[in-house]
């Protein structure tokens, strides 16, 4: 077995992550397939501490740090200008946290995606308002321990399903990754970078921080959430057909995935349980989705 | 029109970074470092002979053969027999026992070393000529392994050889049926090839023991345990009784005359089990094995045993001899006594007694004693010796079952190495408290004459060794073993001398299958995980090629701990950092 | 050429002239004609510029943004609710330097539901560092959004031209429109100081320290100070190849006054009228226009009203709990001044009160009969 090997190192050593982040590791993964011909729009998240303070940048490609919610709107502003410039090859990537892509920045996405605007807008998905101290979003789990939804009274409420959000637009192309696969994450990234219009891509990052996690179950915590179906792989395309990536049959149990996690330290076996036929369902539906509309 | 810039270019400047983040140090971070050593693997670990398995391993997974025989010959001069005769120790340790099933590791070795038969002897190259001589007594495995690494280490050795031929036990004590003769003397080419002096028919006795010392810088002892003690009963004078050594000997060279119908061996060990089935083999229609203790506690391996029962040998378990019963001088028969587990020995095994009044006599037409022999050096009986083979004369060595310590030919190729490096650093004039703790496999197990050779550690020398808890299994699917034995019928067995177990199907393609489920623990194969799941670039100065451990940058990875985690094969450790 | 036109569609024509590239906005009345007449000048092929139909004003004034970071030359327009949506983006754009140009047709505030004038909107996003124009006419309309871009691409900041909604929105004026290739002589193309360049990869907005972050502040304030001469040069040069200029406050009849009236936008124009009926009857009145509103250009201001005892300022916004805005911007340019009338802070009109020349000639004769000003907001009866 031999991994794939990263050609295009755009990230620069000496960025800010914390130990073990998984949101760091997507960027080198999507930057790798994208080179260096591309421009980055950083709304409000990690991300916009991870490239360390002025006057450095752990990114070697250009960077615009914006407001929260703008990601998709001034990379659909930053394309625009490209075009009349007559520039068509440079990638226009919004890199964007699960809070500015499933919460605050959902009206701009949806606008840029209905537009069909040409970008490729990632959002790197670690469940929670990471970069404030760990609040939950709406990307946060049922039964996870945030800052504002403590244990005693943890996230009652279930994930939002943003992928099925992205497809309702029609876009050319959507699709889940994970950091635990980084040869099928580029794979995606390359073919979001191909496709013309608004290409989404869901990466799931685990993180230790906000986790509650150690350090080094980064990817094991990742390919646990794949290998447990709690985050499918799969793609869609033209808001339509659907391919799963892979089919972890027979599935680990979810609680492989729960246990390791502090932020789910306070669920009793019941709870998790009820998390095991959650997945179980959506895995159902996501299986009949791809079932009756295959790519 | 005129273009104006009436604005602060300079602080407006400020808005745009000038520099990426090399000149920040985030190493300052960690608080635990990765760990690239070698580790051994817990299969390694528990080889007597040292074989580096994972790496042999590696590149028979990729059908490098020649290379993996290669490897293997570093430490081992004898994998073709090993392959054979082993009880697998590896394979019980094997940390793929507890995910699937153990690696078929001694098919894999066999097959490689009957590949010589293709590539050659796949001999180390030697090192430059010190022109120091090193005699060598006993031509045994444990000799053979001695002068094969002194050899290799420059010297001139001389081998004393009693018998006629250079091989000792593996000759004379193992059957054909189980170590065909080719094999053996094709794997001994390297005395030839690496121009050790073999000397046969030399019986060691006290004036060769006081010659040698005289004349040779170093003298290695590897002179066996060939003297039976004998039952200590009555009746060894009758005919039909036999010492197991001399009657395998005789068996061995096709020379053993009518043992008769009905045979009882006396022991529980590979000795007894060989004789046994020599016997069938030679006519006998009915042979026990008989052993005073129980089956739990037999020396003998599993594998020996069962294929010994296949072969018709019945065990009879807690009973002893208790005398040898004759007529007109010719054995008639046995007088047995039933025994029962008493207090545990020293062993920790129950020490077996009579139970009174359980004499019985069974009828035997001969008696085989196989009850172990123990060693007569002509060096001096009672010598003391380290783990290393050193003895109170700094010039005089000892190895083998000569030695004390386990009997078996990976343990005596193993002491071979052991005394060969004592001898080299000796004749060197090395300071050897500097160099032993860096010598053993896994910090406990056999020495590493290829890592003594390049002046390097042992994998796992500082006591690190793989187990299964740090194999990362997300990185192997499961397999059934793919290299397995195959066995003549027993009828066909014993109707002569012929090899019983074969590596089934084509041995490229059993032994590619079978060093594919090795995890190679240990072993860096270049996988680029570590590489690939860094989250600060800090994997460092890894580009291809197996064996040479990455690195890590130290002033920038944060001490995640990823690399470890993800290592397939364990070879990432995480430590505490020193500040 | 001279056309007839309302004042959304001369700001459309002005975008036009000015050669944008990258239009980003969002409608809502009355600044709907604006990007109507934008769509069919874009879809007739007249100006090649990507017209981006974003979602919500917030996501216009971004897009504009990023369309700038990228080089791009870029309008976008809009009015009360939405420019207060806008308010994030108009720290940020500013705070980027990116020259943007938006035509903010002024309207008032909900609740209640009112389309009518009120510059509350507009003067609100005083601090966000943009640049304001507020215009009289519609002529001055389409100059000023072609002037704007000079202003906003000499000194690295966005630049807000106001009209107010209905009264210069949707009334017809006559228009005399700029040849293309005049423009062309006035507005060289649009070279970005500070572009995302995948050549030179660099983050802009970064986190910075206490030392970049009030150096930026104090820069944008230098360059906002600066704005004033550039406004006043961009005019001046405007004037020699089209005949035309503004002035950034321009003053009406202020010779010998004893009361200025100062207003600006639309009512500029009403007080011009009134003065000339005060004067008639022999009172001391002149009107000054303030055009540029940010930078405040208080020297101007100050030599316009000269030695007059008094000012009165006629807001159509209210701060409220301190009063018209232009009263208060008004007071604070004077403080320091050895010559401090008495200002007279009128406030009204706004929401649909219509300002008539006499309605603005009362507020003169009042502010003629009062003694010293005992309150900071004097209301002007709704009429």
């Amino acid at each position: 077995m031999r991994r794939a090997r990263i050609e295009n190192e755009l990230v620069s050593k000496g960025h800010v992550a914390c130990p073990g982040c998984g949101a760091a590791l997507a960027m080198r993964y999507a930057l790798n397939v994208l080179g260096p011909k591309t421009i980055i729009v950083l709304p409000a998240c990690c991300w916009s501490v991870i490239t360390n303070r002025h006057p450095e940048c752990c990114l070697e490609v250009p960077v615009f740090h914006t407001a929260f919610e703008t990601a998709a709107c001034v990379a659909s502003g930053v394309r625009a200008a490209l075009e009349v410039k007559g520039d068509n090859d440079t990638n226009v990537l919004a890199w964007a946290g699960d809070g500015g892509t499933f919460d605050i920045g959902l009206q701009a996405l949806s606008g840029a995606a209905e537009r069909n605007d040409d970008i490729i807008y990632v959002c790197y998905d670690n469940e929670a308002y990471m970069n404030t101290g760990v609040q939950r979003s709406s990307a946060t789990p049922w039964g996870a321990w945030t800052t504002t939804t403590p244990a005693t009274h943890f996230k009652g409420q279930e994930k939002k399903n943003i992928m099925e959000i992205m497809a309702a637009h029609r876009i050319p192309y959507a699709a889940t990754a994970s950091i635990s696969m980084p040869e099928d994450l580029m794979t995606k990234v390359e073919r979001a970078r191909v496709a013309r219009g608004t290409r989404f891509l869901h990466i799931f990052c685990p993180c230790p921080t906000g986790w509650r996690s150690s350090p080094d179950l980064t990817i094991e915590l990742a390919r646990a959430a794949v290998e447990s179906r709690a985050f499918p792989l799969y793609e869609i395309f033209d808001g339509a057909k659907r391919r799963l990536s892979l089919d972890p049959a027979p599935p680990a149990p979810v609680a492989d995935y729960i246990r390791p996690q502090g932020r789910f330290r306070h669920l009793d076996s019941a709870q998790i349980e009820a998390i095991q036929n959650r997945v179980d369902e959506e895995w159902l539906r996501l299986t009949k989705l791809i079932e009756n509309n295959p790519a | 029109m005129k273009e104006y810039a009436d604005y602060d270019a300079a602080a407006m400047d400020l808005l745009r970074t000038t520099r990426n983040t090399l000149a920040n140090k985030t190493g300052s971070w960690r608080h635990l470092r990765p760990e690239f050593g070698l580790k051994a693997a817990a299969c390694a670990a528990a080889c007597p002979a040292g074989n580096p398995i994972a790496r042999f391993m590696s590149a028979a997974a990729d059908g490098r053969f020649e290379e993996a025989l290669r490897e293997l010959k570093k430490e081992n001069p004898l994998p073709g027999v090993c392959g054979r005769v082993c009880p697998r120790p590896c394979e019980a340790a094997c940390n793929r026992a507890e995910f699937d099933e153990a690696v078929g590791t001694r098919a894999v070795e066999r097959l490689l070393g009957d590949m010589g038969a293709e590539f050659g002897l796949c001999l180390p190259a030697p090192a430059a000529k010190t022109g120091k001589r090193a005699a060598v007594v006993g031509g045994g495995p444990a000799g053979l392994s001695c002068a094969y690494h002194l050899a290799l280490s420059g010297h001139d050795a001389t081998v004393f050889e009693a018998g006629g031929e250079p091989g000792g036990l593996l000759r004379f004590g193992i059957p054909a049926y189980r170590l065909p003769r080719e094999a053996l003397d094709r794997e001994l080419g390297f005395i030839d090839a690496l121009g050790i002096n073999m000397k046969t028919g030399c019986r060691a006795d006290a004036a060769l023991a006081a010659r040698l010392l005289d004349e040779f810088d170093a003298v290695v002892a590897a002179t066996g345990a060939l003297v039976s003690p004998g039952l200590g009963i009555e009746g060894e004078g009758l005919a039909g009784y036999f010492k197991g050594l001399e009657f395998l000997a005789a068996a061995n060279a096709g020379k053993a005359a009518g043992i008769g119908k009905s045979v009882i061996v006396i022991g529980g060990g590979n000795t007894a089990v060989d004789a046994a089935r020599c016997a069938l083999r030679l006519g006998a229609e009915d042979v026990a094995v008989m052993y005073r203790r129980g089956r739990e506690d037999m020396p003998a391996s599993d594998e020996e045993v069962a294929e010994a029962e296949e072969e018709g040998v019945r065990f009879v378990f807690h009973a002893a001899p208790a005398k040898l019963v004759g007529e007109g001088g010719r054995l008639r028969g046995v007088a047995l006594m039933r025994m029962k587990p008493g207090e545990p020995d020293e062993s920790g095994r129950r020490k077996p007694e009579p139970v009174a009044g359980s004499e019985r006599e069974a009828h035997a037409d001969a008696v085989i004693e196989a009850a172990g022999g123990r060693a007569d050096n002509p060096f001096g009986r009672a010598l003391e010796v380290d783990e290393w083979g050193a003895t109170d004369n700094e010039k005089l060595f000892l190895c083998g079952d000569a030695a004390p310590g386990a009997r078996t030919v990976a343990s005596a190729i193993g002491g071979g190495k052991r005394a060969a490096i004592r001898a080299d650093v000796f004749l060197r004039g090395s300071d050897f408290g500097a160099l032993k703790g860096a010598l053993l496999v896994g910090g406990a197990g056999a020495a590493s004459a290829a890592a003594h050779r390049a002046g390097e550690s042992a994998p796992g020398a500082d006591g690190s060794v793989v187990r299964f808890k740090n194999v990362n299994t997300a990185y192997f699917s499961r397999a059934a073993r793919a290299a397995k034995l195959e066995r003549l019928s027993p009828e066909a067995r014993v109707s002569g001398f012929e090899e019983v177990a074969s590596v089934s199907g084509v041995a490229a393609e059993a032994a590619r299958a079978e060093a594919s489920r090795c995890f190679r623990c240990g072993e860096c194969d270049d996988c680029g995980n570590c590489l690939l799941f860094c989250p600060d670039m800090s994997i460092i100065g890894k580009t291809a090629g197996a064996g040479a451990a990455p690195g890590f940058d130290g002033d920038y990875c944060k001490g995640c701990g990823i690399c470890a985690r993800e290592c397939p094969r364990g070879v990432i450790g995480m430590i505490e950092e020193e500040r | 050429m001279k056309e007839v036109m309302m004042g959304d569609v001369a700001a459309a024509r002005g975008v036009k002239l000015a050669r944008v590239e990258v239009i980003a906005a969002y409608p809502i009345t009355p600044q709907t004609i604006i990007v109507e007449e934008l769509s069919e000048i874009c879809g007739r092929g007249e100006l090649k510029a990507r017209f981006i139909k974003v979602e919500s004003e917030h996501s216009a004034l971004a897009c504009c943004m990023g369309a700038s970071m990228a080089g791009a030359r870029t309008f976008t327009a809009s009015a009360s609710q939405g420019l207060l949506l806008m308010h994030e983006m108009l720290h940020w754009s500013a705070g980027a330097r990116t020259p943007i140009v938006m035509a903010n047709v002024n309207r008032a505030i909900a609740p209640p539901w009112n389309l009518w004038s009120d510059q509350t909107d507009s003067l609100s996003q005083r601090d966000t560092s943009w640049i304001q124009l507020y215009c009289e006419n519609n002529q001055e309309v389409i100059d000023t959004v072609i002037q704007a871009y000079r202003i906003a691409e000499s000194v690295y900041l966005p630049v807000m031209v106001a009209l107010d909604a209905f009264i210069l929105s949707h009334t017809s004026e006559i228009v005399d429109v700029p040849e293309q290739a005049d423009v062309d002589r006035y507005l060289p193309p649009f070279k970005a100081a500070l572009a995302l360049d995948t050549n030179d990869p660099r983050a802009f907005g970064s986190i910075s320290g206490p030392m970049e972050y009030q150096k930026l502040k104090m820069a944008r304030h230098e360059d906002m100070m600066r704005a004033v001469e550039v406004a006043r040069r961009a005019d001046d040069e405007f004037g020699e190849i089209f005949g035309r200029k503004y002035g950034i406050a321009e003053r009406y009849r202020c010779e010998d006054a004893d009361l200025i009236l100062l207003t600006s936008g639309a009512l500029g124009g009403t007080a011009k009228i009134a003065v000339d009926a005060l004067r008639e009857s022999g009172a001391a009145v002149g009107a000054l226009r303030v055009r540029l509103f940010r930078p405040f250009p208080a020297d101007d201001i100050a030599d316009a009203i000269g030695g007059a005892p008094k000012v009165a300022v006629i807001d159509r916004n209210l701060s409220v709990g301190a009063g018209g805005i232009f009263a208060q911007e008004l007071k604070a340019a004077l403080y320091d001044r050895e010559r401090r009338p008495a200002v007279y802070g009128f406030t009204g009109g706004y929401g649909g009160g219509d300002f008539t020349p006499e309605v603005v000639e009362g507020i003169a004769r009042r502010a003629l009969e009062m003694g010293k000003p005992d309150s900071p907001v004097i209301w002007e009866a709704i009429p």
